[in-house]
């Protein structure tokens, strides 16, 4: 078990004020078993109208504010602790035929659950190029987990981490092309491949605790949010995968939601009037806490 | 008519041994007793009624609006064969009420398998945040429409159910009242069924869908506007059935409520009847393109402060394919048979499906499972070998994407084309609405569509087809509290009673481009001799710029550069061209808000001109003022409080100063020159002969109270119309009023130096006091 402190706060300043502000915000963490929250609490300034939190239908709790105050400097803060457990993964199926087949079977909630995840969706939507990433998986019947196994290190070995080449706009079919990228699209891309293979996969919004290079100091403010995929068995559940880093997270992941891809959960939507030219300072701080 | 038909498909008139079906006897006979001649001239009556109702409705492909194509001959079904198909259509619209309750709730369609669980999550349409789970009342579907055809023995077949916001259903009615108009006592005579039972069935519905504990609730139309396919229709029933007709840039959430902004100020808004797509609803939690939903829509619907009509969400049923499950899908939630049966289909997913559609292939209708807008059915029947084996290729890489149907030769009815009798193929639109609970009600009638020529099996109206009234005729007279269609008449509010922001800019406009169009004819009639081509003098030259506000740039007045560069030019703003193109602009977007008067007028200035002699355009010009000024009393004569009457006014007004205040600014410049003080003469209308001193002039055509369109007499219009408009709580004067009290005193005052800036100052507080913000908003970056 491991416990964090984070802050997270994105600060928007405009060159003219906003009159009015529409936002939608996930970044409350949503409830899982092997995460506890002690604590979670948004500030935002300036403070907004009376807000509501909506369920997304995914099991997100997302949270509508408005600001209606003008203004020109904007906040949104979370502060949060929580403990992560560690997690044992069960044995899944034997093979991915095998996994198929039970897959059918909707009378099971957890699989019609899934079944959310099994196709294409805003971000993601692929073509037989995609083969590249999944024939030989599919030749060889490798069982689910198996096959996220395998596309996360190949993810990982053959496509190279670097910002500022991709964005928003970023299709799969660009990814398999560019071979570089960041977290949100090396996730679209994994994600991608295991529903090209008929299992349901969703995308993981969440934080990661970087680790100083030995013998230095941890700073403020360089973590950053993060993102990793879940794949799905249907005899083992879900199982986390984290292709940028080629790990199978644990207790250093913190999660706060789940969706299709990233625009189901995107952390921070805003719609305003006036403002002008924005300028935004992200900060993020996860803190180990003995 | 007389000739028996010879194609296999079933005849609507005919029986197989050639005599006329009895229910078409009464209709064949007085139809047939008339010379055709008689009956050409009553379709030409009918397409004028079109025209002067302005029944239109938009092409996509070729952006712009069309005459609503209508024929003559109506579709008649006797009771009883109607009754049937009414329980039918019960029983179809109550299971889809069903199944959207169960793909948002249990789901037990997918976990019995009965269902692929693709329909719902791979449907680009499928918002898991659209809908709130735990509702007291299970959501349910109050409006479906239906297509329908017959099979070879007359047996109706569903072509679709049509769930997400079906249309039509106002252009039936409208059919129905113009076709009445031409064929009075035969429409009398026939015993046939009335349609505003069902519309106020509707409209109780819509009312009844209101959240819990709304007395007397506030239902609005959301369309997409003027742009859209079928905004006639959106502004022909939202004045039928008394709902404010809005677009999603007039909405607004505030806590948890939906506002709606109007003159008379922001009015909640309790029931939302939808002609925007799902996904459009919301750019906050949807499509972030859309411009045509309401930022937070989804938290007033999860905040049960606002019902949507049909609900969010409800765009998942529109799924071609759902009609190969329909009857195992009938049997688990209702545990009956299906009734009326769908016209075969298969959906390409699923091997069984997938093989039968391609061994049938040139007899099948092919659509995509989730429907793309702008992309039609695909009749294989009409492929060539090449364009038959790439629609085989398609299907086979992406079989789930497609849906086979079975081809139907749908029925044949008499139509009148053209001066002759002719036989079409038809299919028939008809609509339930109403609730599970309660049941459902089907209209007695509804939108045949026909093929617009022989053999012709496509009826939408996007590829040419042409529409026709439903008559059901009834066994027995039918009491009738009312027997007129034309209006709804209960407790209908007048459609200005809450006059939304965006008509107020648009009547405002329309009165702007209206008084400039017309002032500039003025001064062109009158300047200009027309049929005189020698060189203008630099005098006449630069008084041309200033009354054509720097819209002449030639040496000569000669009729080629008159018409070129003022009259016939729609790109250049200021010119005659222009500002009618934006007077009709606006004019189109009041369909609803103004009087059909209004609306010929409008529709008769937006005709197509071509003329180029002198004589022509000075008759042009004449028949423009005449229609301009017809507009403009047609405004005049709505009540002084009408907000439509205000709008307008004030927008004639404010234009009138603009132009005045420029004028009177060039001729401060041009230190007299006497065409452009014949110009003002002809703007205050002093006679001719009448000299004036310059001095004179300008006090005359400024702070003379005597002369009505001086700046003075003007500027107490606009306060006049200004105080006219409701007031705010608190009664005190509105930021508006207080500017133009401002204006009025400087002219009092002689001060005409810094009037322009104060000017500008007022129309920009008028636009933000009864108008919409300007910029719409932007994203936050992330």
């Amino acid at each position: 078990m491991r416990r964090y402190r984070i802050h997270h706060s994105s600060r928007y300043s405009y060159d003219i004020p906003v009159t009015h502000s529409r936002n939608l915000c996930l970044l409350l963490p949503r409830p899982l078993d092997y995460q506890m929250v002690r604590k979670a609490a948004l500030h935002i300034d300036p403070a907004p109208e009376p807000a509501r939190e909506i369920s997304d239908g995914l099991g997100n709790r997302l949270y509508d504010f408005t600001v209606n105050e003008s203004h020109r400097h904007f906040e949104v803060l979370l502060e949060m602790e929580i403990e992560i457990q560690a997690r044992h993964w069960n044995e899944g199926c034997h093979s991915l035929s095998e996994a198929r087949h039970r897959l059918d079977d909707l009378k099971n909630p957890l699989h019609l659950e899934a079944m959310a995840y099994r196709y294409p969706s805003r971000h993601i939507v692929w073509n037989e190029e995609m083969e590249f990433l999944t024939g030989e998986l599919r030749a060889n019947n490798i069982p689910p987990h198996a096959c996220a196994q395998v596309l996360m290190e190949r993810i990982f070995s053959e496509w190279k981490f670097r910002s500022g080449v991709t964005g928003i706009h970023t299709t799969v079919e660009d990814l398999l092309r560019l071979r570089e990228g960041v977290c949100q699209d090396f996730s679209h891309l994994m994600i991608a491949a295991l529903r090209h293979l008929g299992i349901p996969a969703r995308y993981v919004s969440g934080y990661l605790e970087t680790l100083p290079k030995p013998g230095m100091p941890k700073l403020v403010g360089t973590d950053v949010s993060h993102a990793w995929v879940q794949a799905y068995d249907p005899v083992a559940g879900w199982k986390d995968f984290d292709p940028t880093n080629n790990l199978i997270p644990a207790e250093q992941h913190i999660t706060l939601a789940f969706g299709r891809d990233f625009s189901d959960i995107s952390p921070l939507r805003g719609l305003v009037t006036g403002g002008g030219k924005q300028e935004l300072l992200v900060g993020v701080d996860v803190v180990a806490l003995v | 008519m007389n000739a028996l038909s010879r194609s296999s498909c079933w005849n609507e008139l005919y029986a197989e041994d050639g005599s006329v079906r009895p229910h078409w006897r009464y209709l064949y006979d007085s139809l047939h007793s008339m010379r055709p001649a008689e009956l050409t001239s009553r379709a030409s009556e009918l397409s004028g009624l079109l025209r002067e109702n302005g029944v239109t409705y938009n092409i996509y492909s070729e952006n712009h609006e069309k005459d609503w194509p209508l024929d003559t001959i109506p579709l008649v079904l006797p009771s009883h064969e109607w009754s049937s198909l009414e329980r039918g259509l019960i029983q179809r619209a109550e299971l889809q009420s069903r199944i959207f309750n169960d793909l948002h709730g249990k789901r037990r369609l997918l976990s019995e398998g009965i269902l692929p669980p693709s329909f719902l999550f791979a449907h680009p349409d499928w918002l898991p945040a659209a809908f709130p789970a735990n509702l007291e009342v299970p959501p349910y579907v109050p409006l479906i429409g239906f297509d329908l055809t017959r099979g070879r023995n007359g047996d109706w077949r569903v072509l679709s159910d049509r769930v997400q916001n079906p249309s039509g259903a106002g252009y039936a009615l409208q059919n129905r009242v113009l076709l009445t108009k031409i064929f009075p006592s035969l429409y009398r005579d026939a015993g046939v069924h009335r349609l505003v039972n069902w519309f106020r069935a509707l409209r109780a519905e819509l009312r009844a869908a209101a959240p819990v504990g709304v007395e007397n609730p506030h239902v609005v139309l959301l369309s997409p506007g003027p742009g859209h396919e079928t905004w006639f229709e959106h502004t022909y029933l939202a004045t039928y059935l008394g709902l404010t007709l809005v677009r999603g840039q007039e909405l607004e959430l505030r806590g948890d409520r939906i506002w709606v902004r109007t003159v008379s100020g922001d009015r909640p808004v309790d029931v939302i009847l939808r002609r925007v797509n799902d996904a459009w609803c919301d750019p906050l939690y949807f499509r972030p393109d859309s411009l045509l939903g309401v930022p937070g829509l989804v938290r007033a619907v999860h905040a049960k402060t606002v019902t949507v009509v049909n609900p969010l969400g409800s765009g998942v049923l529109n799924n071609p394919g759902m009609l190969a499950y329909l009857p195992r899908m009938c049997r688990l939630l209702m545990g009956e048979d299906l009734i009326l049966p769908s016209l075969p289909t298969w959906w390409c997913g699923e091997p069984a499906g997938l093989s039968h559609v391609l061994e049938n292939l040139p007899r099948m209708v092919l659509k995509p499972t989730f429907p793309i807008p702008g992309s039609n059915s695909i009749l294989a029947s009409r492929l060539d070998l090449q364009k038959l084996a790439e629609m085989r290729a398609r299907i086979i890489q992406e079989p789930e994407l497609w849906v086979g149907q079975e081809e139907c030769e749908h029925a044949m009815a008499p139509a009148w084309q053209n001066g002759e009798w002719v036989e079409r193929h038809t299919v028939l639109r008809t609509f339930a609405c109403g609730n599970p609970r309660t049941g459902y009600r089907v209209l007695p009638g509804g939108l045949t569509r026909m093929g617009a020529s022989e053999g012709e099996l496509i009826v939408s109206n996007q590829d040419g087809g042409i529409s026709k009234d439903t008559w059901i005729l009834s066994s027995e007279p039918e009491r009738e509290v009312l027997n007129r269609e034309a209006v709804l008449s209960v407790g209908n509010a007048p459609a200005t009673a809450l006059l939304p922001a965006t008509a107020a800019e648009n009547l405002f406009w329309a009165g702007r481009y209206q008084e400039r169009t017309l002032v500039l004819i003025r001064r062109l009639r009158e300047v200009i001799q027309l049929e005189n081509g020698e060189p203008l003098s630099p005098e006449q030259i630069q008084a041309l710029a200033c009354a054509t506000g720097g819209l002449w740039q030639g040496t000569r007045a000669d009729n080629d550069s008159l018409w070129s560069q003022i009259i016939s030019n729609p790109q250049a703003a200021g010119g005659i061209a222009y500002d009618i193109h934006w007077l009709t602009f606006n004019g189109k977007a009041l369909r609803g808000i103004v009087d059909n008067e209004a609306m010929g007028i409008v529709q008769r200035l937006g005709e197509p001109i071509d003329t180029a002699s002198a004589v022509e355009i000075g008759r042009y010009l004449d028949t423009l003022a005449i229609h301009l000024r017809a507009l403009s009393s047609v405004w005049s004569d709505w009540s002084t409080d009408d907000p439509r009457h205000i709008f307008t006014g004030l927008g004639q007004k404010c234009e009138w100063l603009d132009i005045l205040l420029s004028t009177l600014r060039a001729v401060s410049t041009m230190d007299n020159s006497p065409v452009l003080r014949m110009v003002l003469e002809i703007d205050q209308g002093v006679a001719p002969g009448l000299v004036l001193q310059g001095e004179n002039l300008i006090h005359l055509a400024s702070a003379d109270t005597r002369r009505p369109r001086s700046l003075a007499s003007t500027a107490e219009g606009i306060l006049v119309l200004l105080q006219r408009l409701p007031r705010g709580k608190n009664l005190s004067r509105s930021k508006p009023e207080a500017l133009a009290l401002r204006l009025l005193a400087q002219i009092a005052l002689g001060d005409l130096d810094s009037l322009p800036t104060h000017f500008n100052e007022f129309t920009q507080a008028l636009h933000s006091t009864y108008f919409l913000a300007p910029a719409s908003p932007g994203w936050l970056q992330n």
